[in-house]
């Protein structure tokens, strides 16, 4: 594969959301961005990212609903897509239910900085 | 009851020693008396038969001799007349008792007959009387009738004497003998002279005869047929009596004095005498009650003196039941009142016997008695009290305790234990312990030693209820078992609560953490941006600012990554991703990042490995970098400037070993039994001015157990400090089973596609 060019970020903090944003623009990414689910839902109906990455605590539906709805249901085209979940959480419960929803990855926000983010996302790339 | 029976038996007794001999005596006395009584009777009874039977056969001698005698007169053998006829007016005239005479023929025809009223015109034939019949039968022997009786009552008699041919040897003092010897046949017989009587003088006579009181004669003849009795009306319709006893006994030859029964059945004194010239029977009779008459008036006499010694006896047993008895119900009573508790109740018995002697020792038993149940009493409500207490405590202590006997069954059980399993304790009793707490420790089955004597504690012990589950802490203390009924004592803790409060706390320090590290990463993300993209414009002054902002925020990101290890900790939630490690190259990376700050504080740090190539260990990277970054930091961190700090590996045995030697200022012994424990720090560290929790070494701890190494510092010596741990060597049978399963950490995060247990 020829790099995760296109991202879908979904954070519902606006600082964290423009500090990734700064840095994936960066470094050549297309990036989308979406604030809760319905905007992650809205965005797909025309957006196909190659890696989500994907708060857990956000406003109304969960990361973790979000993330088992992508990979149920066919119709968000979002079954294959690379997903990493991004949060601050740690709890083993968490970490635990998100590796078996089918995450490709969990990063801790605050143990990363901002110019880690394109490493992880190409270490994604199979 | 008793008292009854005492009472009559007192009277029994009395009755029969008053009585008994006095009832012998007054029986021989009358038996006495009786035979006495009976002699006499029987010797008058002989006396009076034979006197009347005398009479009687006197009087009828008198009169059959005088007819014998006429009957031998010529004139009357050959009817010679008017002599004859002159003879039986004389014979009527002379005799008083004569009613009829007759000279009879050889036929039984009447040949002259005279009465008191002169010589019978109208001449009756004889010749079917019994009275002729009898004469001709009786071969020349006189015949007397039986009695028969005329229409005035009198007892007649019919004496019939044959006329034989005389030869006139005559002897006169036998003169119905004496025909016996002339009569040769019924031709001898010229005719009969009949001779009617009227016996009403000598019946009177005899009929009058009195025998004591009651007592009288009668007459039968030898058939049986009555001939004379007293009361004439029973003459007239008993005829024939030889069905009387006495009567038989006649009949059948005896004539003695003998006790039989009358005709009407009474008891009587009878005797008989056969009389001469009839063949008939005096028997004089006395019934027996008149025979024992004068024994009555003595019987009365002796009833009256028995009866009197009777309630003489009464009343005096009566007094000495009472004499008896009093003190007896007395003692009774007492019992009672002994029984019922009174023991103050004294027994109060006058009489100098026995009796107040028991009463006394009675009362002294009492006293006794008192004492001790005063004694009983007093430890009883001792007892009471501790039981009380006893009970109280182990009521009211929060922790469950069961005590059970050797059998295993409970035998006290407070509603703490039994409140475990959602039951009343009263439910629980006799019941078997382990049939009702199924213990689980680690998901197994766990049975608590209760056999061997012993005190036993385990900890983490499950008690599922329900859909809960309970996390309890027991001691066991098994008893050495004598003759104790409890076997072993079970203490339970609950330590539930405790643990969700736990948990509630570790929880709560997860979501601090989350919600600290948000801002956090916003600092130090945008820091980061600041120093790659303004770097060139700012001062180095301000770089140096800017540099201390990042160090600020990295170590702030380093506390809250360990208070959330410790919080993994704690729940047994952290675990490692096993992966093969080349420990010398991992050190001597982390060396090599510290080697920067060590420079700056002017301290020096070497690595040195006695091994040269590869050593692989079965390990957690980011784990171990933790445990080196820590042992590492602190050695530096207590190492003053122009110190040194050493980091050394070596090979003992299968075991590899890194060692991080500073030169710092020590760890003094008593501090460091706390070392690795949660939240320790060594004072001194304060007074260098050092920052840090003392979290990391309690960390480092368990990664280091948990990839089944030891960690540890080396004894002090008064300078430095020498920390160690050891790793297996990797060993591919040992290890490769738990590498397989995990795909390879990926990238420096370590979080991908596996499960997320490590940290960075």
């Amino acid at each position: 594969m020829a790099g995760l060019k296109n991202v879908l970020l979904v954070e519902d903090d606006p600082m964290i959301r423009e500090m990734y944003r700064i840095i994936l623009v960066d470094r050549q990414y297309k990036i989308e961005m979406a604030g809760n689910s319905e905007e992650l839902f809205k965005k797909l109906e025309t957006f196909h990212p190659d890696c989500i990455l994907l708060d857990v605590m956000l406003p109304g539906m969960s990361g973790l609903e979000i993330l088992k709805l992508l990979r149920t249901d066919p119709k968000y085209g979002c079954q294959k897509t690379k997903i990493v979940i991004l949060s601050n959480l740690a709890q083993r419960s968490v970490t635990d239910s998100a590796i078996e929803l089918g995450a490709d990855g969990y990063v801790i926000k605050s143990d990363i900085l901002p110019k880690d983010l394109p490493e992880i996302i190409s270490s994604l790339e199979d | 009851m008793i008292r009854l029976k005492i009472s009559s038996k007192v009277l029994i007794y009395f009755l029969v020693i008053a009585l008994l001999p006095l009832f012998v005596v007054t029986t021989l006395l009358v038996n006495s008396a009786k035979s006495q009584l009976l002699d006499a009777a029987k010797t008058k009874q002989q006396i009076i038969v034979n006197k009347t039977a005398e009479s009687v056969d006197n009087f009828l001698a008198d009169k059959i001799n005088l007819l014998v005698f006429q009957s031998r007169d010529y004139s009357i053998r050959k009817f010679i007349e008017p002599d004859s006829s002159q003879n039986l007016a004389v014979l009527i005239r002379q005799d008083a008792d004569l009613e009829k005479v007759s000279l009879l023929d050889p036929k039984g025809v009447e040949k002259v007959a005279f009465n008191k009223q002169g010589p019978v015109s109208k001449l009756t034939n004889y010749s079917d009387s019994d009275a002729y019949n009898a004469v001709i039968f009786l071969k020349g022997r006189e015949f007397v009738s039986s009695v028969s009786y005329n229409k005035n009552g009198d007892p007649l008699i019919t004496i019939a004497v044959p006329l034989l041919e005389n030869d006139f040897s005559q002897n006169l003092d036998n003169l119905s003998q004496a025909n016996l010897g002339i009569y040769k046949s019924s031709d001898d017989i010229k005719g009969i002279l009949l001779a009617n009587y009227n016996i009403s003088d000598l019946w009177q006579s005899v009929l009058s005869t009195k025998i004591g009181q009651g007592g009288y004669a009668y007459v039968v003849d030898g058939l049986g047929n009555l001939v004379a009795h007293p009361n004439k009306k029973y003459l007239a319709t008993h005829q024939k009596i030889a069905k009387v006893q006495a009567v038989s006994e006649f009949i059948n030859g005896q004539e003695d004095t003998r006790q039989t029964v009358s005709e009407v059945g009474l008891d009587v004194i009878s005797t008989p005498h056969k009389l001469v010239h009839s063949g008939w029977a005096v028997i004089v009779e006395e019934p027996v009650t008149s025979v024992y008459a004068g024994v009555n008036s003595f019987i009365k006499l002796s009833a009256i003196i028995i009866l009197s010694a009777a309630v003489l006896s009464i009343i005096t047993s009566l007094i000495f039941r009472n004499q008896l008895l009093i003190p007896i119900r007395k003692l009774t009573f007492g019992a009672k009142k002994l029984g019922s508790g009174d023991f103050d109740h004294k027994i109060a018995i006058n009489s100098n016997d026995e009796l107040r002697e028991l009463a006394t020792t009675f009362n002294n038993m009492g006293l006794n008695i008192k004492q001790l149940v005063s004694n009983l009493e007093s430890r009883n409500v001792h007892l009471f009290i501790e039981q009380t207490k006893l009970n109280g405590i182990i009521g009211s202590v929060s922790d469950g305790i069961i005590a059970l006997n050797a059998k295993g069954e409970i035998v006290t059980v407070n509603p703490p234990a039994a409140k475990l399993i959602n039951k009343q304790a009263a439910e629980l009793y006799g019941k078997i312990m382990t049939d009702l707490y199924p213990w689980e420790r680690e998901s197994k089955h766990f049975a608590p030693e209760l056999q061997k004597p012993g005190l036993y504690h385990y900890t983490d012990l499950v008690l599922p209820r329900g859909s809960d589950v309970l996390y309890l802490d027991l001691m066991v203390t098994v008893i050495e078992q004598k003759q104790s009924e409890v076997a072993a004592i079970i203490s339970i803790h609950d330590q539930t609560q405790a643990r969700e409060l736990d948990y509630m706390k570790l929880d709560f320090v997860a979501i601090a953490a989350h919600e600290l590290r948000t801002p956090l990463t916003v600092i130090q993300g945008y820091l980061s941006l600041l120093n790659a993209d303004a770097i060139k414009q700012l001062t180095i002054y301000n770089i140096e600012n800017l540099q201390k902002a990042i160090t600020g925020t990295t170590q702030l990101r380093n506390l809250i990554n360990k208070l959330l290890s410790i919080a993994r900790i704690e729940r047994g939630e952290m675990e490692i991703n096993i992966g093969k490690l080349d420990l010398p190259k991992l050190v001597k990376e982390i060396v090599g990042q510290h080697a920067t700050a060590a420079s700056q504080k002017e301290q020096r740090i070497a690595f040195n490995s006695s091994v040269a190539g590869h050593v692989f260990v079965p390990g957690d990277i980011s784990s171990l970098s933790e445990v080196l970054n820590n042992l590492i930091g602190n050695a530096l961190k207590f190492t003053e400037a122009g110190g040194t700090v050493q980091v050394n590996l070596k090979m003992i045995n299968d075991m590899v070993r890194v060692e991080v030697v500073d030169d710092g200022p020590g760890v003094p012994t008593e501090l460091r039994a706390r070392l690795f424990t949660k939240f320790y720090r060594v004072e001194r560290s304060l007074i260098a001015g050092s920052r840090g929790t003392g979290l990391g070494l309690y960390i480092s701890k368990t990664i280091i157990e948990l990839h089944h190494g030891k960690i540890g510092i080396e004894p002090y010596t008064g300078k430095g400090s020498t920390f160690y741990f050891t790793l297996p060597i990797y060993d591919p049978k040992k290890h490769g089973m738990l590498i397989s399963n995990k795909k390879e950490a990926g990238g420096i995060h370590g979080w991908f596609k596996k499960r997320a247990t490590g940290r960075r």
